[in-house]
């Protein structure tokens, strides 16, 4: 698709350029994972053979809720915002494929998930001296990678869905939702059972637990990969049937 | 067959918004190489026929042809050129940048340098564009509109929020690629504009096309000038006998004329010993010849082809 690649350069500047993403995207979880392992380092969760360290869990946590960031946060708003002020319209007029507009969101989404998940992943290297074998280091980084399709899509079903007043809140409350019921922020392991229930059902957990697998020398556990999946068809489809009613909208 | 199509074609095109009908059975030419301006009040259909013309929307009925062909498929081929109103910029890119982008999907851009020059985008071209002025932003939106040197392109409403200056040089570039053989198309509610700078005026009212010609075509039929004067105990009728008076307004001592031809019904107006005060000719008061225009195709639904 023509002009595809020269979109996504300028959707990944940016998005690097924006200091809200930089600050809030890839600060908070980096900050997050010093503090509370700051508090709770050297402990580990569980006991006996699954007893993991809390460092190299909350890393993973960490990384994973920086992704759900990056992919949500960058996207949801933006595609909103874009719609409203005329943008969107303006690249109709222009030899753009009218479909690269939003391939090019979602493989933004992607690209930023890489600094946001690999700041993480070196905190814990270099301050918590995580070690982990090469293979699990390679399901980790691919699984927090690919994992965070899914969170890409909904970005751009959240940008379709909601209008630019409600798109900040929107995307907030969905983004904080995924994180705590998902059990990034509060150890799955330490919620009541109710808890854990729901956050089985979220994509969040689901993508989390490859990465804790990787962690602890699981493998990957097909059943994550098979949700993320879902979620991913899901979600898309959604945000095709979203953005074709959009390109029909009707305007006086 | 001809050799060069023309460079748009409606034949009996109509979009309709619900009950609203934007554009009811709308015919329109528009040859290639032409300059054309499409004239009409806020809401008479206006950014609707551009839509139409860049594949945005569909006609409720009738057919549409750009370029010989879709209208979606010019735009694609990257033949097509457009300024649309409030094409709000996306921040976090320098002006440069975003035009730069733009142009590169085209398949015949212009040169960048070039470019910023020719939209006067060069001294803020390295400035964020959520930092610019409306004026600024505009001429950015300028630039992306004929940053890949279209053969047709459309302008809707393009001078808002420009000074004089700038004004001139964005007329002087388009003059510059309409002569090179482009056809342009420009909105605009401002006749003066229109009549300055368009080779033919096409009017829009409530969804029609009121009236299609020259500027100075469109004047002589709105009643191109008025006069103004004091007079006590003036006969409205008496003086919409005058020669070349089209309407004649009486509010007390205030008389106004409206007169294709100034020079006769003064003359006459005097000849006729009307004891006249305070008599002014409006030079031109193109507004007040448009907004009759309007009216009265709003009124009669007058076609005039």
């Amino acid at each position: 698709m023509s002009g595809l690649g020269g979109y996504l350069w300028l959707e990944i500047r940016r998005t690097l350029r924006n200091r809200q993403f930089i600050i809030f995207t890839l600060g908070f979880p980096i900050g997050f994972y010093l503090l509370f392992t700051m508090l709770y380092g050297g402990q580990n969760l569980g006991s006996g053979a699954g007893a993991l360290s809390f460092n190299a869990f909350y890393m993973v946590s960490m990384a994973a809720y920086g992704a759900l960031g990056a992919t949500m946060n960058s996207n949801g708003t933006r595609i909103a915002s874009e719609r409203a002020a005329g943008w969107s319209k303006q690249l109709r007029a222009t030899p753009l494929p009218p479909l690269a507009y939003v391939l090019g969101k979602v493989g933004m989404a992607i690209c930023v998930t890489v600094p946001a998940v690999v700041l993480v992943l070196l905190a814990g290297v270099l301050v918590h001296h995580v070690r982990l074998a090469g293979l699990e280091w390679v399901q980790l980084l691919l699984g927090l990678w690919l994992g965070a399709i899914p969170f890409a899509t909904l970005g751009v079903l959240l940008g379709y869905l909601l209008d630019s007043e409600s798109a900040q809140s929107g995307v907030m409350i969905a983004y904080f939702a995924l994180s705590i019921l998902g059990g990034l922020w509060f150890p799955y392991q330490v919620m009541p059972k109710a808890m854990q229930l729901i956050a089985r059902l979220l994509p969040s957990y689901h993508y989390a637990a490859i990465g804790w697998n990787a962690v602890t020398g699981q493998p990957v556990g097909w059943t994550h990969v098979w949700v993320l999946l879902l979620y991913t068809v899901i979600f898309s489809f959604l945000a095709m049937r979203r953005y074709q009613r959009d390109e029909a909208r009707e305007y006086a | 067959m001809r050799a060069v199509p023309n460079a748009v074609e409606f034949e009996g095109v109509s979009k309709h918004f619900g009950a609203t009908r934007a554009l009811d059975a709308v015919d329109l030419t528009l040859r290639s190489g032409e300059m054309v301006a499409l004239l009409g009040p806020n809401g008479a259909g206006k950014s609707t026929a551009v839509a139409l013309m860049l594949g945005l929307r569909q006609p409720t009925s009738g057919r549409v042809r750009v370029l010989g062909g879709a209208a979606e498929q010019a735009v694609q081929a990257g033949r097509v050129g457009a300024m649309l109103q409030s094409g709000g910029l996306p921040p976090g890119l320098r002006a440069a940048e975003l035009i730069d982008f733009v142009r590169r999907l085209y398949p015949r851009p212009r040169p960048l340098q070039a470019l910023l020059v020719a939209a006067a985008c060069d001294e803020f071209a390295q400035q964020l564009v959520e930092r610019l002025s409306g004026g600024q932003a505009q001429r950015v939106r300028f630039a992306l509109s004929i940053a890949g040197d279209p053969e047709l392109l459309f302008l809707d409403e393009p001078t808002t929020g420009f000074d004089v200056d700038t004004r001139r040089r964005f007329w002087r570039t388009i003059r510059e690629s309409a002569g090179a053989g482009r056809t342009v198309l420009f909105a605009t509610h401002y006749l003066e504009e229109a009549d300055a700078v368009a080779d033919r005026i096409v009017v829009v009212q409530r969804g029609h096309i009121v009236a299609d010609g020259t500027g100075a075509a469109l004047k002589a039929r709105a009643g191109g000038r008025t006069v103004r004067f004091s007079a006590v105990g003036a006969d409205r009728a008496a003086l919409e006998a005058l020669p070349g008076c089209t309407s004649a307004e009486v509010e007390g001592e205030r008389v106004t004329l409206r007169t294709a031809d100034p020079d006769a019904t003064v003359r006459a107006l005097y000849a006729a010993n009307v004891p006249v005060r305070d008599l002014e000719i409006g030079g031109a008061d193109l507004e007040e010849a448009f907004l009759a225009l309007v009216g009265e195709g709003g009124a009669g639904e007058a076609q005039v082809r």
